[in-house]
């Protein structure tokens, strides 16, 4: 028997060529060579294979009539295909099977060398679609596959229980059935893009269900494509978003509250300040009183004017500290108006010195313009206002000068900022790189969620708060607001 | 009450409120004693003549020095003046501190003004 690579002139590439599971077999199928690859493959060594016919051997199983193949093979020289070939030990393999005609001289066939690649048992590419149809099938997302058309030609149980459709009502109708009507053009505008092959960035929407109601979707859109790369359909992945929305809403709602609460939990402190405060006319009232029915049971008047006129006066200092608490603590929607800066300042500052903590305490206001306006709710940033101003009352008990500045500036772009400063020991280092975070806080008796909500309050008013230790003195917290100006522009723009 | 031929002697009012120092004046002047008023500790200890000082009627929280502070410094000063201390919150802190200072009373705001007419009418004259 002649082998066509008896000769050793090429042998060092014949030993790589020997790694690939490879052979060369007569026209008839005998095998000429058997390769060290082909024996790992396989599990016949080469003195085994030789002489064999391989498709015997190998027990072949062709994907078209082997006539067919050989017919393509003197035709073209080559055939690629996938066969089914077994093991020496009995295993299934499936193979990307390379075939090249080899001529003799006279140009007559001689031989064919056949390289196989393993691409896996067929059992693995059955479990692999198996896989992926179960996947398509338990999801819980809608997958729906649609003609470039739109109608529906795949329909999962997934989006059955979305929409309340079965498969064998979806399949064949138009995919608008889940399109409430005033929507039904984003379809069209959708399948335009995927026949233009474009990709759809995943989009929320709203979709109607059998039982008429609407329900709010994530959308996902790809192009399908056949084997020749050609857009055939489009894959549509829905996802249920109304769980998604209550939780945001929850979330937000819970947001809401904490803000409230730690209104309240202000309030509780600001009431102790204000019982005292409420404490000073009532016990002044009770004294002009008592002296008054002094008078009375003796009859002498003549001092009678000054205790009146003093009960006048501490009634409506009272009046006038119910109303503040009054102002702060109504809660409703935040009516964000433009309102002037040095009112909202003012009132802070008065509400935070009210406190007893605050005696000694000096206030500079120094504005950089008297009547400057900011677009915002006049509540919630004075709240803001009355937590940095009781911080900085609080960071200089002890200190012998205890000064509080509040400077307003405007910028070029008309941000107005306002920046609370005072004469305490400043913040610590640790403290400063967690300042905003909820639940920090250097306060024995504090929950720390002051500054955090007091950031979430200013960003939403389309500001920021800082807070640093300046050079020299104490700490700095730096609030910016948006101006009238600035807040009407925006809403021209929109 | 003063009885008449007595020298007119004072009972000094310090607290930082106008409104409760003024109907404190109004009301103790009304009962017959005469009253001298100031706004701070150190506005008393720099215009009052502490001989003519009966009694004091002094509030705690006040900017400065405190009402106890104030007290320890009239003590320091070998004055046994008899001191009413009114407080907002009268803590076991201020109570101990006000017994070790000899404060004769210590009167929670709002206080009954009867108490205040009864410490300033038992002052020996």
């Amino acid at each position: 028997m002649k082998t066509l690579f008896e000769e050793g002139d090429a042998s060092s590439i014949l030993a790589i060529l020997d790694l690939a599971p490879a052979m060369v077999r007569a026209f008839d199928g005998r095998i000429l060579h058997w390769t060290g690859g082909a024996e790992q493959l396989y599990g016949w060594s080469a003195s085994e294979a030789l002489g064999r016919l391989s498709h015997e051997l190998l027990q072949t199983e062709f994907p078209i009539p082997l006539a067919d193949i050989e017919a393509a093979l003197l035709s073209e020289g080559v055939w690629h295909g996938v066969l089914q070939h077994r093991t020496r030990k009995g295993e299934v393999l499936r193979v990307a099977s390379h075939w090249s005609l080899q001529r003799d001289a006279g140009g007559q066939p001689a031989a064919i060398a056949e390289v196989n690649t393993n691409i896996g048992p067929q059992a693995h590419a059955d479990a692999a679609r198996a896989r992926l149809s179960a996947i398509v099938e338990s999801s819980q997302d809608a997958i729906i596959g649609k003609t470039l058309d739109g109608v529906v030609t795949d329909w999962n149980p997934g989006a059955e229980r979305l929409f309340g459709y079965g498969a064998a009502e979806a399949v064949g109708q138009s995919i608008t059935i889940i399109y409430p009507p005033e929507q039904a053009t984003e379809e069209v505008a959708l399948l335009e893009r995927i026949r233009r092959g474009h990709a759809i960035d995943p989009f929320q929407s709203t979709r109607r269900r059998k039982d008429g109601s609407d329900i709010p979707v994530a959308v996902t859109v790809s192009p399908i494509r056949d084997a020749s790369g050609a857009i055939v359909g489009a894959s549509t992945i829905m996802r249920d978003l109304r769980a998604w929305i209550n939780r945001e809403r929850r979330l937000n709602d819970l947001q809401a509250q904490l803000a409230h609460t730690t209104r309240l939990s202000e309030l509780g402190q600001l009431v102790a300040a204000l019982v005292h405060e409420i404490n000073q006319p009532l016990t002044a009232i009770r004294n002009y009183a008592s002296g008054l029915e002094q008078l009375v049971r003796t009859g002498n008047y003549a001092a009678a004017p000054r205790g009146v006129t003093g009960i006048v006066t501490q009634v409506s200092r009272a009046d006038a500290i119910i109303r503040r608490l009054r102002d702060f603590v109504r809660k409703g929607a935040p009516t964000v108006q433009a309102e002037r800066l040095d009112g909202i300042i003012d009132e802070a500052v008065e509400l935070a010195t009210i406190n007893p903590a605050a005696k000694g305490v000096t206030v500079n206001v120094d504005l950089a313009e008297r009547d400057a306006r900011v677009f915002v709710d006049r509540v919630q940033i004075q709240q803001v206002l009355f937590n940095l101003l009781r911080n900085a009352i609080e960071a200089t008990d002890g200190r012998d000068e205890r000064v509080l500045t509040i400077r307003t500036s405007i910028s070029e772009g008309g941000v107005i900022a306002v920046d609370v400063s005072d004469t305490g020991p400043g913040i610590s280092d640790t403290v400063l790189a967690e300042l905003f975070k909820p639940f920090v806080t250097t306060k024995s008796a504090g929950m720390g969620v002051g500054l955090s909500v007091c950031r979430t309050i200013v960003e939403g008013h389309g500001g920021t708060l800082t807070g640093h230790n300046p050079p020299g003195s104490g700490a700095l917290f730096r609030l910016t607001l948006p101006t009238e100006a600035q807040a009407s522009a925006e809403a021209d723009g929109k | 009450m003063s009885a008449p031929g007595q020298p007119v002697r004072l009972v000094a009012l310090v607290d930082d409120d106008t409104g409760v120092r003024d109907s404190l004046a109004f009301l103790l002047e009304i009962a017959g004693h005469a009253v001298c008023a100031y706004a701070s500790p150190i506005e008393f200890l720099r215009q009052c003549d502490l001989d003519s000082v009966r009694g004091l009627v002094a509030d705690q929280h006040m900017p400065g020095l405190t009402g106890l502070e104030l007290a320890s410094h009239l003590r320091a000063l070998g004055r046994d003046t008899p001191i009413l201390l009114v407080t907002a919150a009268p803590t076991a802190a201020i109570l101990a501190q006000a017994a070790e200072l000899g404060i004769s009373q210590v009167l929670a705001k709002p206080f009954d003004d009867s108490a205040i007419l009864a410490f300033v009418r038992d002052l020996p004259i």
